[in-house]
């Protein structure tokens, strides 16, 4: 049984349309993530589902019943903002005792229920202080703790992060994932950061101007996207309009703008236009002349530029006779002997499994 | 010092500070006099007193006029309260939440009683409540003063509740609260100085009114009546005496404004 389930949802204001028929689902103790840019309708989304926001039309179940006209009170939900939304005159302890007393938990059960929230998120030691005594990932962690001590059916988070400084945001990650797979609860998370969702979720609902563009799990929006919507947004691409064209030796090959490459499509419908999706990570520079085995589909290039990015590498290339492309190597170390120096002259190797097409 | 260095030169600071404490001097200074001039142990008004006592204090406070008044007043500013902060944080309620595009118009006719001549609005609730048969008594003063204290709360909570986080209202409502229990527990607790403002307001303005009230009595007096009444009459210290008791309530009814304002600023740091 779904934990959650979105049927044709619709949500318009006037002539906005905020989002424009949805259908998605959240199995149980599955990690979902609503990823896309801003505006596109992630929060709309979720505060339909938390019960703030009432379809225009649609189906909506949480738990396996239909929330249509039940307000949020008596929807199992816990919600995490991305503010925190801590009560300010009440201690932790209290915060998270809220949602209980509104249950009308006895008060030992309660006792107990608020220790283990607390040592879920390690701040037994914490229990006496106000909000403002504590640190923006502190507070993130009560907001997470007081939301999942109720057991709700479904946990729903709206960009919880997007507050905390970068290193934290990505321990906050890491935590709220381990957290979830313990707990096996349902969770519909919302972001704009693709990393976010890539790290994350088990499947990823990415979405474009109120629409779905594609579901479906890290691997597959990274590697196979659908849309190219769903190719600019997921990472950075090299995207090419593409041809198939038949050579000299009778064989067909894709030319990318210029660039040569073997041709990957299943037809060889010479007038069929396609996109050609390269992620950076995937194109090899090597130095020419070296002694690599030279394929049929040899192109070289010219270094344009260099960013130094630590970790990485990047280089905006530019292919003989052919289109620039951005590639990044990973930074094996400074005294890289294959290192490169702007104006030189690169052989470039695209494995056939690191091009990918697109419908145009 | 510092202060001096930021006006670049001292005279434009020295001429405020100037100012300032003439325009004080002319505002606290009959009120200085008049609280001396009560504590006269002569039958007369007189600047500095001959002799001191509290005799008129002890006139003031076994006279039945005085004393009839003073709790008709009291009894009014104590029904007018509770019923004001209601009324009002309802209001506010309904403005702050309610459709964005209502909002500035209906704000301005809830608080135009604040800025309509009195005596305007005494002259239509006197009529009023002719035809309805109700003057001369609470019925007539209660709905009278509350038209001119609601607005005062109204503004209050009004300012409280634009501060206010409605993602926190949601979160307890996800929490299980239906929408009472978190307006209860959550949102009137967090604007409580605003509640507390406009029930202070609400307090000493009904305590103090005049103008409208004058309209609708006939044989009943409320403090500020009986005071004029006997102010046309003659002009005895046990007016001085009155007007400091007066004062004394205010005084201390805004002090607690004052004070609550700087607690609860401090409470946000500390606890
Ligand atoms: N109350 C509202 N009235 C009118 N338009 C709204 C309202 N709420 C959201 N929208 C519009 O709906 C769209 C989706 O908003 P939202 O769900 O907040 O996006 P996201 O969370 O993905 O950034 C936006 O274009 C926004 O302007
Ligand atoms: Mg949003």
């Amino acid at each position: 049984m779904s934990s959650v389930e979105l049927k044709s949802i619709v949500k318009k204001y006037g002539a906005v349309t905020a989002v424009a028929s949805i259908d998605l689902s959240v199995e149980s103790g599955e990690f979902v993530t609503l990823l896309g840019p801003s505006g596109c309708g992630k929060t709309t989304t979720l505060r339909m589902v938390a019960g703030f926001i009432r379809p225009t039309s649609g189906q909506l179940y949480v738990g396996g019943s239909n929330m249509d006209g039940v307000p949020p009170h008596k929807r199992k939900v816990g919600l995490v903002f991305q503010n925190y939304a801590l009560f300010p005159h009440m201690s932790v302890q209290k915060n998270i005792e809220f949602g209980l007393k509104m249950q009308n938990t006895p008060f030992e059960e309660r006792k107990d229920k608020i220790i283990d929230a607390l040592d879920l998120v390690k701040l037994r030691h914490l229990e006496h202080r106000m909000p403002s005594e504590l640190s923006g990932g502190q507070q993130q962690r009560v907001a997470l703790a007081r939301a999942l001590v109720i057991r709700p059916d479904v946990l729903l988070l709206d960009e919880p992060f997007g507050a905390l400084d970068k290193q934290l945001r990505d321990h906050m990650r890491i935590e709220l994932r381990e957290l979830q797979q313990k707990l096996k609860i349902s969770t519909l998370f919302v972001t704009h950061d693709q990393d976010e969702a890539l790290s994350m979720s088990d499947r990823i609902v990415v979405m474009s101007e109120g629409q779905v563009s594609q579901i479906g799990s890290p691997v597959e929006i990274y590697e196979k996207p659908k849309t190219r919507f769903v190719t600019d947004f997921i990472g950075r691409s090299n995207i090419l309009s593409g041809k198939i064209e038949t050579e000299k030796s009778n064989k067909t090959c894709l030319n990318a703008e210029g660039l040569k490459l073997p041709n990957v499509s299943k037809t060889s419908h010479k007038s069929e236009s396609i996109l050609v999706m390269i992620r950076p990570e995937c194109v090899l520079l090597k130095k020419p002349n070296s002694k690599n085995k030279i394929t049929n589909y040899k192109n070289t290039a010219k270094i344009l530029s260099i960013i130094y990015l630590g970790s990485i590498i990047q280089y905006k290339i530019k292919v003989n006779n052919g289109p620039a492309l951005i590639v990044t190597e990973s930074n094996v170390g400074y005294s890289d002997p294959k290192k490169f120096s702007l104006g030189d002259t690169a052989e470039i190797i695209i494995p056939e499994n690191a091009i990918y097409l697109i419908p145009g | 010092m510092s202060s001096q260095e930021h006006y670049g030169s001292r005279f434009p600071y020295r001429l405020l500070v100037g100012v300032v404490t003439v325009v004080i001097f002319f505002l606290e200074a009959p009120l200085v006099i008049l609280v001396i001039q009560s504590f006269t142990a002569e039958s007369y008004l007189a600047f500095p007193p001959p002799s001191y006592g509290v005799r008129w204090y002890k006139e003031v406070l076994t006279s039945e006029d005085w004393l009839n008044s003073i709790s008709l007043s009291l009894i009014i500013a104590t029904i007018v309260t509770p019923l004001s902060l209601i009324f009002g944080t309802m209001a506010a309620f309904a403005l702050d939440r309610g459709p964005k595009k209502l909002k500035n118009g209906l704000q301005a006719i809830m608080i135009s009683p604040m800025v309509l001549p009195h005596i305007v609005l005494g002259l239509g609730l006197f009529k009023m409540a002719l035809e309805l048969d109700i003057d001369d008594s609470m019925l007539a003063y209660i709905p009278a003063h509350l038209t001119i204290t609601i607005p005062f709360v109204i503004i209050s909570v009004g300012a409280s509740l634009q501060t206010f986080e409605v993602t926190l209202e949601e979160a307890a409502r996800s929490l299980g609260a239906s929408r009472f229990w978190a307006v209860w527990h959550i949102t009137l607790p967090i604007i409580r100085p605003g509640l507390v403002a406009g029930a202070i307001f609400s307090f000493i303005i009904s305590f103090d009114e005049f103008i409208i009230t004058f309209f609708l009595t006939t044989f009943q007096r409320t403090l500020p009546i009986e005071m004029f009444s006997t102010l046309m009459y003659q002009v005895r210290p046990s007016i001085a005496a009155v007007s400091t008791l007066t004062l004394a309530v205010t005084a201390f009814l805004t002090a607690m404004l004052m004070l609550r304002g700087q607690i609860t600023s401090g409470n946000k740091v500390i606890k």
